[in-house]
C-alpha cells in the first residue's frame, strides 16, 4: 500500500470523529507547550548568564598571570620572552600582556586611584568608547581612556564623603594630577603602600568591585606635562597625597562606553598604550626604584625590564583551550581559563533545564495517556472495518502503519500547535513577566528563549510520543480478526 | 492445480479440500463444526454451498478463504496448502487470488461507491488514477456507473451488494467468495443479485463459492454441496447432472441419480437425507 494512501486513510479517520481527535490533540498541545515554555525558561535563565559570562571574557581565553607573592620566581616572570614563546604555541591567535599600574589621582575638588592596564595597541583599539578617542602611543604624555564606573569611587576632598550621587566629575575637562611615591630604597612591604595613607586609602580600594590588584596588576602612567606645583595639600585633609610625592598631570583623551548604570569588564578601569605607559615608569622611577605593580628579586631590587602583570592568550578554538591551558601550566606559570569554570556553571543549568523539562513532561505523560485512550477505543469501534481490510488483502504491516499514522498525526499536530502556544506564553513571560519580576536585571533580558532546534525537537519529540502512545493500540489492531467481518451485527 | 481425487472431469480443480475437521472447545464440550469434509471446486464453476443455519457451512467459507484455521485437514487453493500459511501469507493469497462478497455489504461509510470498489487495489499499491479506472469499469459491470459518488448510506442494499460485488471483481480474483450475499436482501432483489452473480462467472469465467441456506437460490449454481451437522450429505452436479449422496462416516457415493435438473429452478429433492446426523 502505498504511503500516501495509508496517510490519506489515517487522515479521514481522525476527520470523522473531529471533537474526539481534537480533544486529544487539545492534551498534546497543553503537554507540549509545557514541555517547551519550561525548557524556554531553563535555556533563557543559561543564555543571560553566559552572555554576561562571555562578556566578561570569552570561552577561548587564558590568563596567564605573575606570582606577585614571591619574588625569587624568577623564570616565572612573564616578560616579553614569555610572550614570544606563548605566542609560538600550537592553537594561539594571539597574545595581550597587560602591565597594571594605580595610583592615586586628584580631579578638581575630588580624589581617588586609578587603575591603570597598558595594553597592546590591537587591544585597545577594541574598548568601545562613549566620547573621545583612543590615545596614540605617546612617550611623553600618560593618555589614559577612563572606565565609565571609574569616577563613582572618588571621593570629595574636603569632607573625604563620597557624594551621595556620582560626582559631577567629567574627566575630559578637569586637570588630572597624579602622585608619584618614590622609595629610595626598596621596602620589604609591598610596593604599593603609600606612605601617609589615611584610613580612607583602604576604604577606596576596597570600595572599586572586581578588582583585584594581586592578580592583575597593570600600570598605567601618564606622560607628565608639567610638574604641578605645590598645592594645598595640607588643607587637603583626606588626601592621599603625601608632601614627597611628584605630581604629574595626566590627559584623558576618551571616556568608555556606557552609561551610569551599565557595567562592563572595562568599567572600573583606565587603559593606556603599553608602550607609553612602559616608557613613563621608565622616566619616573629612574634606576633601582621599585615600581608599584612590578616584581622585585630576592634581594627586593626591581628587574631591568618591565614585566608584565598577566597575558591573555587567546586559543583559536575552544576545544583547545585544555590542551594549551596545560601546556602552559606544565611551564610552571599560573594560569586559568573562563572554560573551565563556564563549563561547571553550564553544566549546572543542564540540570535545570532537565528538572524544568521534567515537570513540563509530566503534562505530556498524560497527554500520551489520552492518545493511548483514544486510539484503543479507535480499534475498538473500527475492528469491523479492519476485519473487512484485512479480508480484502489489507496486510497487517499497512494497518499498524495506518494506526501509527493516525497516532502520529495527533502528537505532529499538537507538536506545532503547542508550539505556537508557547510563543505566545513565552512572549508574555518575556513582555508582562519578566519586566516586573526582574526589574534589577539587564535590561532587554529575557526570561523564555525557544531556541529554533527546540522547535524542531518539541515537533518530532510529540510526534514520537504518538507513536510511542498508538504503538501498542495498533499491535492491537494487527491482531483483530478478519473473522469479525463476517459477523452480522 | 490440486489433484483430481478419482473424478474423471477433464476441468482443473481450483479448490481441493481434503478430510477437513473443525473441532470448537466451549466450555467442557467439543463441538465438532466440521467432521470429515472432502470436496473439489473446478475452475469457472458456481459452487453453492447450503446447509441450516449451524450446519457448519459459514466455518467451512472461512477456512478456504484463509479467515480461519481447520483443525485438521488439508486445504488447497491453485496449488498451495492455505491450512500452513501464517496469517502475512494469508493475506498475500488473498491479495492475488481472492474476492469476497459479505452478508452484510460492509463498504466503509467514509467513502463513496468508487472508492470503497478501489480500496483493495489501493492494498495492493496500485495508483490512485488507475485504481479509479478499473473501479469504475467494475461499477459499470454490475449496472452502477451512475451512482459512483455516493456514499454507502445514499443506497438501497441491493445497490451496496452490486458495490461489493464490483469490490471483489474489481482485483480480478482466481476465485470469488460469496458469505450469504442475499442475506439481507429482499427475495425480488435477491433474483437480481443471482442473476448478476450467474452472469458474471459466465462472462468473466470466475470460479464462484458461495454459502447460503436458501435452497432456491442454491438452485442456480452449477454445484451444490449440502452440509448436515458438519458433514457433506450431499453433492449435485448440475451440469454433468449426478448426484452423489454420502452415508453417515462413510466418503463414498451411496446412489447415483440421473435427474437432470433446469438450471435456475427451485428444487424438489432438498429435504432428502440419506446419512444421518451423530448428534
Amino acid at each position: 500500500m502505498k504511503i500516501a494512501d495509508i496517510l490519506g486513510m489515517s487522515l479521514t479517520n481522525l476527520w470523522r470523529r473531529k471533537m474526539r481527535t481534537l480533544l486529544t490533540v487539545l492534551g498534546v498541545i497543553i503537554g507540549t507547550a509545557s514541555i517547551v515554555v519550561m525548557l524556554s525558561l531553563g535555556i533563557g535563565l543559561r543564555q543571560s548568564v553566559m552572555d554576561q559570562a562571555s562578556q566578561a571574557g570569552g570561552l577561548t581565553e587564558i590568563m596567564v598571570y605573575s606570582d606577585m607573592d614571591d619574588g625569587s620566581q624568577e623564570e616565572k616572570l612573564l616578560g616579553d620572552d614569555t610572550v614570544e614563546l606563548f605566542s609560538g604555541l600550537e592553537h594561539v591567535e594571539s597574545v595581550y600582556p597587560f602591565i597594571m599600574y594605580s595610583l592615586p589621582v586628584q580631579a578638581g575638588k575630588y580624589e581617588g586611584t586609578f587603575e591603570v592596564y597598558g595594553v597592546t595597541r590591537e587591544y585597545l583599539k577594541k574598548i568601545p568608547l562613549e566620547t573621545g578617542k583612543h590615545p596614540k602611543t605617546d612617550k611623553a604624555t600618560l593618555s589614559l581612556i577612563i572606565g565609565n564606573q571609574v569616577r563613582g569611587d572618588f571621593w570629595e576632598v574636603k569632607s573625604g564623603d563620597y557624594p551621595d550621587e556620582l560626582p559631577d566629575l567629567d574627566f575630559m575637562t578637569v586637570p588630572l594630577i597624579g602622585g608619584i611615591e618614590i622609595e629610595e630604597i626598596a621596602q620589604e612591604e609591598t610596593s604599593e603602600e603609600e606612605e601617609g595613607e589615611e584610613y580612607f586609602d583602604s576604604d577606596f580600594s576596597e570600595s572599586e568591585p572586581d578588582f583585584d590588584s594581586d592578580d592583575e596588576p597593570d600600570a598605567e602612567e601618564q606622560p607628565v606635562t608639567e610638574e604641578v606645583t605645590e598645592e594645598s595639600w595640607e588643607e587637603m585633609s583626606f588626601s592621599s597625597f603625601t608632601e614627597d610625592m611628584q605630581r604629574v598631570r595626566l590627559k584623558a583623551t576618551g571616556i568608555i562606553e556606557g552609561t551610569e548604570d551599565d557595567y562592563s569588564e572595562y568599567s572600573y578601569y583606565c587603559y593606556t598604550d603599553l608602550d607609553s605607559l612602559k616608557a613613563f615608569l621608565k622616566r619616573y622611577y629612574p634606576g633601582n626604584v621599585t615600581i608599584p605593580g612590578q616584581p622585585t628579586d630576592r634581594s627586593g631590587k626591581r628587574f631591568r625590564d618591565l614585566k608584565y602583570t598577566s597575558i591573555t592568550v587567546n586559543v583559536d578554538n575552544s576545544s583547545n583551550v585544555e590542551d594549551v591551558l596545560s601546556t602552559i601550566q606544565q611551564m610552571g606559570y599560573r594560569a586559568d581559563a573562563n572554560k573551565e569554570w563556564l563549563e561547571e556553571l553550564e553544566k549546572e543549568y543542564l540540570i535545570i533545564e532537565a528538572v524544568l523539562g521534567g515537570i513540563g513532561a509530566v503534562a505530556m505523560l498524560v497527554a500520551a495517556i489520552s492518545i493511548a485512550n483514544t486510539m484503543t477505543m479507535s480499534t475498538y469501534e473500527r475492528t469491523k472495518e479492519i476485519g473487512v481490510m484485512k479480508v480484502l488483502g489489507c496486510t497487517l504491516g499497512n494497518i499498524r502503519t495506518m494506526f501509527l499514522a493516525e497516532a502520529a498525526f495527533i502528537g505532529f499536530l499538537g507538536g506545532v500547535a503547542g508550539i505556537g502556544l508557547s510563543f505566545i506564553l513565552s512572549q508574555v513571560a518575556n513582555e508582562v513577566i519578566a519586566p516586573a519580576v526582574m526589574a534589577d536585571f539587564d535590561l532587554g533580558a529575557r526570561i523564555s528563549v525557544i531556541p529554533f532546534w527546540l522547535v524542531l525537537a518539541a515537533i518530532a519529540f510529540s510526534t514520537l510520543i504518538g507513536m510511542l502512545a498508538g504503538f501498542f493500540p495498533a499491535q492491537r489492531a494487527t491482531r483483530l480478526s478478519p473473522l469479525a467481518a463476517i459477523r452480522n451485527d | 492445480m490440486g489433484a483430481s481425487d478419482g473424478q474423471k472431469d477433464a476441468r482443473a480443480v481450483v479448490i481441493d479440500v481434503r478430510d477437513l475437521y473443525k473441532i470448537y472447545e466451549v466450555g467442557t464440550t467439543r463441538v465438532r463444526a466440521l467432521n470429515g469434509v472432502t470436496f473439489q471446486v473446478y475452475e469457472g464453476e458456481f459452487c453453492a454451498i447450503v446447509g441450516t443455519s449451524g450446519s457448519g457451512k459459514s466455518t467451512l467459507l472461512n477456512m478456504l478463504a484463509g479467515l480461519e484455521k481447520p483443525t485438521k485437514g488439508e486445504i488447497l487453493i491453485a496449488g498451495q496448502h492455505i491450512e500452513k500459511m501464517n496469517e502475512n501469507k494469508l493475506v498475500r493469497f488473498r491479495q492475488k487470488n481472492v474476492g469476497f462478497i459479505f452478508q452484510s455489504f460492509n463498504l466503509l461509510g467514509t467513502m463513496n461507491a468508487l472508492e470503497n470498489v478501489a480500496l483493495p487495489l489501493s492494498f495492493r499499491g496500485i495508483p490512485k488514477a488507475v485504481r479509479l479506472k478499473r473501479a469504475a469499469k467494475m461499477l459499470k459491470l454490475v449496472g452502477l456507473e451512475k451512482h459512483a459518488l455516493h456514499k454507502p448510506n445514499q443506497m438501497s442494499g441491493g445497490q451496496q451488494q452490486r458495490v461489493g460485488m464490483a469490490r471483489a471483481l474489481v482485483v480480478n480474483p482466481k476465485i470469488m467468495f460469496a458469505d450469504e450475499p442475499t442475506g439481507n436482501l429482499d427475495s425480488r432483489t435477491s433474483k437480481e443479485m443471482m442473476t448478476l452473480m450467474r452472469r458474471i462467472v459466465n462472462e468473466h469465467k470466475k470460479t464462484l463459492v458461495m454459502v447460503t441456506h436458501d435452497d432456491s437460490l442454491a438452485a442456480i449454481a452449477d454445484r451444490v454441496i449440502r452440509i448436515v451437522d458438519g458433514r457433506i450429505v450431499r453433492i449435485e452436479d448440475r451440469t454433468s447432472g449426478t448426484v452423489l449422496e454420502f452415508h453417515q462416516k462413510k466418503k463414498t457415493p451411496v446412489k447415483q441419480e440421473n435427474t437432470r435438473h433446469p438450471a435456475g429452478e427451485g428444487r424438489t429433492d432438498t429435504g432428502v437425507f440419506i446419512g444421518g446426523s451423530q448428534k
